[in-house]
């Protein structure tokens, strides 16, 4: 699947959870416990981080002309070698700093989107699931409708009448990626909200806004971590495939989407060192953060087992 | 089952007229776009404005929304404005397009999942063996590959490697809304094993392992151990008593698995130049032709409503206790 869907990689949320985060030490402790018995999760954390270090801090120490297009110009399509570990491109940048320079576009844009699919697919939820009647129902026909529009042509529409810029992408990924979530988070605050803890809190005299910051809110932390582990996957998904449909970041930017596209028209050619490493690298970003996810819905899943 | 189905048609088109206003809302929020694609990037601001009260775009929110649904019921989703077709009905424009995705996208759908109930199925029989754990871990790929890079590992080898497939479909320049089944099976199946093959594989991921966890739910159910119990032979249990049950829910998924297929489709037909829904709104999003997209975004969600629709229907058919769920 191009995106991956979170309403079905995430088991039931019913077994979520048993009562109230009593000791957030022990609760981290055990979390990690289970978490590092997973060594391709530990190894999947260690390639992001890696990854990370390589595109934000690798450009301070391996420097390379990403930006002048002119001065790149005598070095077009150069394979691997002397100066260029790994070959330039069709307009004669350095792929190897092409890859931090395109990558660092891409994990920003994808952190950030999903930063805003999160804050608002978790507030829309838990209200939703909070406060139940007809409100839950109006809210959850809105999310079912724009959850049947297929990902990308929402993205393109939205795209069609804005055109697109840096920031412009960011909200538009981050504003179209926050249903699944909404949904996710609304059957969590309805499991809640009736539990004794909410009960008890509630008539000891707590009002709405304080139950949901201080008791949900903190109780639906491991869905949360889960969602948001798919919800970057997710968002650097869609900008990649925007990138590589021509409609990603603009120039003089790029994205890995766009050099994996460029990259494939011009591999027919033979020049295959401008496809294979940020095939590579993308792929594994990608598989990395699924196994991540897994691997943490597992760790709270065995956590609530034990308890 | 009438008033089940009547209900199931009342919330689909609720949900519909929902996407139908966000596709209204969204140029409105933006009308200088359309003005823009019609006038060229260097109109001056009094000609923008003549525009848009010529074609109604400054009256009232609620007026020009009235207007805009009154419209849609006579299929009216306005005219293009991208220069090959400027003036052209949205809808004209839209047509040649559809069967072309459509075909490909239910061919696709119906490999994957015959596919996914034999593959989920086996593994759910043999839960932990060596094929289990082979094919949970080609599934998981499967399920992680953006559709592009997977496609381009397709035609890298198959195509340019091993030379053994055509890696773009020719041009489809005969209409006709059978014609690309007659195309794909008939004149030209080579071209096709690629773009489907990669859809297939993208729809395997998450069938299969819906299939795969169905079987071992209804493995455990207490009717499996009656028959056991009564004395039916393996094959039995599995293809009369397990088989059947197990079955039921994958045509739901069918249903959800509609928006990632023809999300999919749009990638894959960009890749192998397969002039469908997804290449039209790629190349109308390209020249900023705001009602074509609409419409195409619009007809796209109501073809997926339409096949959800249909697979709730088909299953409240088939299993009785689906019918019930709504009477309480």
């Amino acid at each position: 699947m191009s995106t991956i869907d979170i309403t079905q990689t995430t088991g039931p949320s019913s077994e979520n959870f048993g009562g109230e985060v009593a000791d957030n030490g022990t609760f981290w402790r055990q979390f990690i416990r289970v978490f590092q018995q997973n060594k391709i999760a530990l190894f999947s954390v260690a390639y992001v981080i890696g990854l990370v270090i390589f595109c934000f801090i690798g450009p301070f120490f391996y420097h390379s002309n990403q930006l002048d297009a002119n001065q790149a110009l005598v070095n077009v399509n150069l394979p691997p070698g002397k100066g260029f570990p790994l070959g330039t491109d069709s307009s004669g940048f350095d792929i190897l700093g092409r890859l931090m320079f395109g990558g660092k576009a891409s994990l920003q844009l994808g952190f950030l989107a999903a930063f805003i699919s999160m804050t608002v697919g978790v507030g829309y939820g838990i209200i939703s699931g909070y406060r139940g009647g007809l409100l839950d129902t109006v809210m959850m026909r809105v999310v079912d409708a724009l959850l049947s529009i297929p990902g990308l042509f929402l993205l393109l529409a939205v795209i069609s009448v804005f055109g697109r810029s840096k920031l412009l992408l960011i909200l538009i990924l981050g504003l179209t990626g926050w249903f699944g979530t909404a949904r996710l988070m609304r059957s969590e605050a309805l499991s809640l909200r009736d539990r004794e803890f909410a009960q008890a809190v509630r008539a000891m005299g707590s009002g709405s806004a304080r139950i949901l910051w201080k008791h949900i809110l903190p109780n639906s932390v491991s869905t949360m971590m889960t969602v948001a582990t798919f919800d970057v996957a997710n968002s650097i998904l869609a900008l990649t495939g925007l990138g590589y449909l021509g409609v990603g970041i603009p120039i003089p930017e790029t994205d890995w989407g766009a050099m994996i596209q460029a990259g494939s028209v011009n591999f027919q050619v033979g020049y295959w060192w401008q496809l294979y490493p940020v095939c590579i690298v993308f792929l594994l970003l990608v598989i990395s953060f699924n196994y991540i996810g897994d691997a943490m819905r597992d760790a709270f899943e065995v956590r609530l087992r034990e308890r | 089952m009438l008033r089940y189905t009547a209900k199931r048609f009342g919330q689909g088109f609720i949900v519909t007229a929902i996407v139908a206003f966000f596709t209204f809302w969204l140029p409105s929020l933006e009308p200088g776009t359309i003005a823009k694609a019609v006038l060229g990037n260097h109109s001056n601001p009094a000609e923008v404005k003549l525009f848009l009260h010529e074609h109604g775009l400054d009256q009232g929110f609620w007026v020009q929304f009235v207007t805009y649904l009154r419209h849609l019921s006579h299929l009216d989703f306005g005219v293009s404005v991208s220069p090959q077709t400027m003036d052209v009905p949205a809808l004209d424009v839209i047509v040649p397009y559809i069967p072309r995705t459509l075909w490909l996208v239910l061919v696709s759908l119906l490999i994957s999942v015959v596919l996914s109930i034999i593959i989920g199925m086996y593994q759910g029989m043999r839960r932990n063996s060596a094929f289990d754990h082979a094919m949970t871990f080609v599934v998981f790929l499967a399920y992680s590959m953006p559709a592009f890079v997977f496609s381009l590992f397709t035609i890298i080898l198959f195509g340019l490697t091993l030379n053994w497939l055509p890696v773009s479909v020719d041009s489809q320049d005969a209409t006709g809304f059978f014609y690309p089944l007659l195309n794909m099976f008939w004149y030209h199946p080579a071209q096709f094993v690629l773009p489907v093959g990669t859809l297939v594989v993208l729809g395997l991921g998450g069938l299969t392992r819906f299939m795969r966890g169905s079987i071992l739910d209804t493995m455990v159910q207490d009717y499996i151990r009656t028959a056991r119990a009564k004395g039916c032979s393996p094959r039995r249990v599995l293809f009369r008593h397990a088989f059947r049950n197990a079955l039921t829910p994958i045509v739901t998924i069918m249903g959800l698995a509609l928006p990632g297929l023809f999300g999919g489709a749009l990638i894959t037909e960009q890749i192998f130049n397969y002039p469908g829904l997804g290449w039209l709104t790629v190349y109308a999003t390209n020249s900023r032709d705001v009602p074509v997209v609409m419409a195409l975004t619009l007809i796209v969600t109501v073809v997926t409503i339409l096949g959800n629709f249909l697979a709730d229907i088909s299953l409240a058919l088939v299993d009785p206790r689906i019918r019930m769920l709504g009477k309480r």
